[in-house]
């Protein structure tokens, strides 16, 4: 056709016209060359379309069979879901915005006694009378509203009088336009686990409520079991002092030794038992680490010469002269490693290392090693070395003690952060080890040493006959106090409460007070706060010394606070008076 | 094949020819421009057949400064000229002002397509405080989404920007760029304009729709792909369309593939080339992996219809303008054949003005409903008003 238009407008295009005719022809030919301009474009309509058809059919096709692929693998993917959700223990369920459910799994059907379609669409106040919880109400909203998923609600709810615990998670479900269209929860029925965390709270409780009877017990019996011997070595302390015959002399001796020993073990007994019950804390202040080396160096030494032992201590430059811990507990984890040492090392040398191990801006790590060419631990008695109550059986003669020295060290290390353990070779020595994380001190000592009364600085110099006002109620420590106290040249007045004290003060001008802290009517701590108000009015600051039955670090913070000068733990010596006394006269 | 001298409301004079040779395009050049008719810039298409080398020096001692790039089919519609033309050479010369805008050239042998852009962008911020953008590119491995990209990261993402990817008659080989003095198979030729003296705007439309369930691209880069759903790329594309091995890569403007981007919101990119050995297929644009993508088609002829009506909505708009360039995708004129003039001399009816254009392998487009992309399939016009 399209060759025919052309050949027309070839032909007409030869016509010899003019005037209206040559008009007409000119309109025909124009309509036959739109023909033409039309049929070339329903050719290529015709081509493309059925090369377009050819091509989409084909994708069509290809689609089709995508489609029922994927059709087919969703249906394997549902009937897997199903069966999942079906035999899942735990209670799944979809739930729409409205919070009714849509969805339930067997467990949950199982559980409600109801089927999928008869709980579709309910609440869960319309499948049990017995809920009440308010905040998972508030989660549920949560998800449907801002998306947040919520994790282990816990649910509880009645059923046939029986109660159920469930640990509930629910998530926001959405659709691919990332909209909240409902929720999705498991709850997983934990009735059985529970009543198994009952038990076993109930029997940790009682585990609990026996080793607090028990440590209670041992402190309060060790603490009974001070008193009488502190009066017993005081009263020895004043016999060694009274012209007695060698044969006498050495018995004494003997007890004094023995009795020493009890008190080590009573001590021992009640730090154990009080940091088992917990009675016992970090008490952190400032101290001079150096201060603190040299009184452990003199009490090691006098005694590592007297056996001929090398005692050496080598501590790093680098650590810090000041810092901020619990030296007592500190002091009494080294000293004890330091005895053990002495204990059990007969020739040879005792040597402390302390090397800095780490530091920062805060804090250090301090790493202690008391090495000994002692008789050494046998590898397989290590693991029993830092446990409570026991003493490993070497090949050398038995030691005394009560095996609790190193279980107390143990626990201190762990209350200042660190680690302790033992090397060595049995028969060639022990190395026993120790870290802990002390902070920097941020002040220097001297802000914080106890302030001595200035009117009575000196006074100790000036004069040995000292008017001394001994308070104190047990009857033995008044007899060893005053004795000591008259033997160094002062006159002793006596009372036995804060009360009595009190009107003493008031009557007489005392140079010094010594107060016990337990005592009746009054005791030692409000005795020092009464003294202190007294004496707001006057210029007079008597120095007190306090008297404690234990060496405890709080102890000793309670006395200062409480106006005190400085503090001495039964059972002192002749020396120990003295030196206190020097100390807040001198 | 002919010349056609205009002068425009505005009174900016404006010439255009038509010519199926560097020969006759030459005495109809010289013709042109005797008298007092003296312009600044040429926008100049060409098929690569006609000998682009020859054509360059031609502009060269008029001092005349060059928009010109390789094409699949010329567009003229001004005065007497108006059609869509295989094989020759269309040019719209103009009087405009030189310092309402400029015109550079780029090369990127040794650059990166988002290097070029960020150059591209820096030079056009340095000459004018309000740059907008007119550029062709060549070279079938361009990356027009990093060259937009690389362009409005120094010039915001607010940034006017029109323009085409160079084509070569779809033997998809070699496409080049030119000037008055350089041609380029790998570069841009960039003229950027000062929008407060020239106003760019423009319209970008598809119509192209997907077809059948959505695929993942699950190996890629940049602009190859090489499997989707883990099948090689070209296998799946030949099995799908059920077409030869001999059809393609031509086939590949016509059936590109639709990226989706978000729920409502796509890009197409056509097949520009194969790589046989590899079993991957080249695009017209970044197809990144992980992307979901479908096949796609033209609805038929009604899509002139729709572009029509785009065209109106446009034009309601804004009626008024000095000359157009259009960037027509050759899948377009592939798809619609002769009834692709439909479309494109409706543009010329409803504003009356010279219309330069080309088909191209890609468009960059600012539509005057959003920003900035780089598409395939697309209907893109760029209409330049000089500001009064």
């Amino acid at each position: 056709m399209f060759q025919d238009i052309n050949h027309i407008l070839q032909e007409l295009s030869t016509l010899q016209v003019s005037g209206e005719e040559a008009k007409v022809l000119s309109r025909i030919c124009k309509k036959l060359e739109k023909m033409k301009a039309d049929l070339v474009k329903l050719e290529f309509k015709n081509t493309r379309l059925t090369k377009d058809k050819n091509i989409i059919s084909s994708l069509l096709a290809r689609t089709s069979f995508d489609l029922t692929k994927t059709l087919n693998d969703l249906k394997i993917r549902a009937e897997e879901q199903s069966a999942l959700l079906a035999v899942i223990p735990a209670l799944v369920f979809f739930k729409d915005k409205e919070l009714n459910y849509l969805l339930v799994n067997n467990a949950f059907e199982d559980f409600f006694n109801q089927t999928n379609e008869e709980i579709r669409g309910k609440k869960i106040l319309d499948l049990t009378d017995n809920y009440i919880n308010d905040r998972y109400t508030i989660c549920e909203r949560e998800v449907i509203s801002i998306g947040k998923p919520h994790y282990d609600i816990e649910e509880i709810l009645k059923k046939d009088e029986e109660e159920y615990h469930f640990l509930t998670s629910i998530v926001p479900f959405r659709n691919p336009m990332d909209e909240i269209i409902g929720l999705v929860g498991v709850s997983w029925d934990v009735t059985e686990r529970k009543k198994y965390e009952d038990e076993l709270m109930k029997a940790r409780d009682m585990a609990e409520a026996g080793t607090r009877v028990k440590s209670d017990f041992l402190a309060s019996i060790s603490h009974e079991l001070r008193t009488p011997m502190n009066g017993i070595i005081g009263l020895c302390d004043i016999l060694m002092q009274s012209g007695l015959s060698k044969f006498q002399q050495e018995n004494l001796e003997d007890i004094m030794s023995n009795a020493h020993s009890l008190l080590v073990i009573i001590s021992d007994i009640l730090d154990f038992s009080r940091i088992e019950s917990g009675k016992i804390k970090i008490e952190a202040s400032d101290f001079s680490f150096r201060l603190l080396i040299h009184e452990l160096e003199t009490l090691i030494q006098f005694k590592t010469t007297d056996k001929g032992i090398d005692f050496r201590i080598f501590a790093d430059d680098r650590i810090p002269q000041v810092l901020h811990g619990d030296a007592t507990r500190l002091k009494q984890v080294l000293s004890n490693l330091l005895n053990n040492a002495y204990k059990f090392t007969d020739t040879g040398y005792i040597h402390l290392h302390i090397n800095l191990l780490s530091e920062d801006e805060e804090q250090v790590v301090l790493y202690f090693r008391v090495e000994d060419t002692g008789i050494g631990i046998p590898h397989t008695s290590r693991h029993l070395l830092f446990q409570a109550f026991s003493q490993v059986n070497t090949k050398a003669k038995v030691r005394k003690g009560t095996g609790l020295g190193l279980a107390i060290c143990k626990q201190i290390v762990k209350m200042m952060d660190g680690e302790i353990g033992i090397d060595g070779e049995e028969g060639k020595g022990s190395i026993f080890w120790f870290t802990v994380k002390l902070r920097k001190a941020r002040k220097s000592l001297q802000e914080d040493i106890p302030v001595i009364p200035e009117s009575r600085k000196g006074l100790y110099r000036e004069r040995n006959n000292l008017l001394v006002l001994l308070v104190e109620d047990n009857k033995i420590n008044q007899k060893i106090t005053t004795f000591h106290l008259t033997r160094m040249g002062h006159e002793v007045d006596i009372v036995e409460d804060g009360r009595a004290a009190l009107e003493k003060i008031e009557n007489k001008r005392y140079d010094l007070v010594i107060l016990d802290l337990q005592m009746p009517v009054m005791d030692g701590f409000e005795t020092a706060r009464k003294i202190r108000e007294l004496e707001k009015e006057s210029t007079r600051a008597i120095p007190i010394i306090a008297l404690t039955a234990n060496a405890m670090k709080g102890d000793r913070e309670l006395c200062l606070d409480a106006g005190m000068n400085a503090y001495i733990s039964k059972p002192f010596t002749y020396q120990d008076l003295e030196k206190s006394i020097r100390d807040v006269l001198d | 094949m002919a010349s056609y001298f205009g002068i425009n409301d505005c009174d900016m004079k404006q010439r255009s020819i038509i010519s199926g040779s560097v020969a006759q395009f030459k005495c109809l050049l010289e013709e042109t421009l005797s008298g007092d008719f003296h312009p600044t810039l040429a926008i100049v298409f060409a098929s690569i057949k006609v000998g682009l080398p020859d054509l360059i020096p031609l502009f060269e001692k008029k001092s005349i400064s060059v928009f010109g790039c390789s094409s699949c089919g010329e567009i003229l519609f001004n005065g007497n000229n108006q059609g869509i033309f295989d094989e020759s050479i269309v040019a719209l010369l103009l009087e405009l002002d030189p310092d309402c805008f400029c015109q550079k050239m780029f090369q990127d042998h040794i650059i990166s397509s988002a290097e070029l852009g960020s150059i591209v962008g820096e030079w056009g911020q340095s000459q004018y405080e309000d740059p907008t953008f007119l550029l062709v590119v060549s070279g079938l491995s361009a990356d027009g989404d990093s060259i937009v990209e690389g362009i409005t990261r120094v010039t915001g993402e607010k940034t006017i920007i029109f323009g085409g990817l160079a084509g070569d008659d779809l033997a998809f080989r070699e496409t080049f760029i030119f000037s008055d003095r350089e041609i380029y198979n790998q570069g841009a030729n960039v003229i950027v304009f000062d929008a407060s003296k020239v106003d760019l705007k423009g319209l970008a439309a598809s119509g192209w729709v997907g077809i059948g369930a959505d695929k993942i691209v699950t190996k890629s880069e940049g602009n190859i792909v090489y499997t989707i759903d883990d099948e090689p790329a070209l296998d799946v594309y030949k099995s799908y369309l059920n077409v030869k091995d001999e059809d393609l890569p031509e086939i590949g403007v016509e059936f590109p593939l639709l990226i989706k981007k978000t729920a409502d919101q796509h890009v197409l990119r056509a097949v520009m080339a194969v790589d046989r050995e590899q079993k991957s297929l080249i695009f017209a644009g970044t197809v990144p992996q992980g992307s979901a993508v479908s096949f796609s088609s033209s609805p038929g002829f009604d899509i002139v219809d729709l572009i029509k009506r785009n065209i109106d909505d446009f034009h309601s708009l804004d009626p008024s303008g000095d000359f157009m360039i259009l960037f027509s995708c050759i899948a377009r004129h592939q798809a619609l054949g002769p009834i692709i003039i439909d479309e494109i001399r409706h543009v010329s009816e409803k504003w009356k003005i010279p219309l330069i254009g080309f088909f191209t392998y890609g468009e960059f487009g600012t539509d005057y409903r959003h920003r900035c992309e780089f598409y395939n399939q697309t209907f893109t016009l760029a209409k330049i008003a000089i500001r009064p």
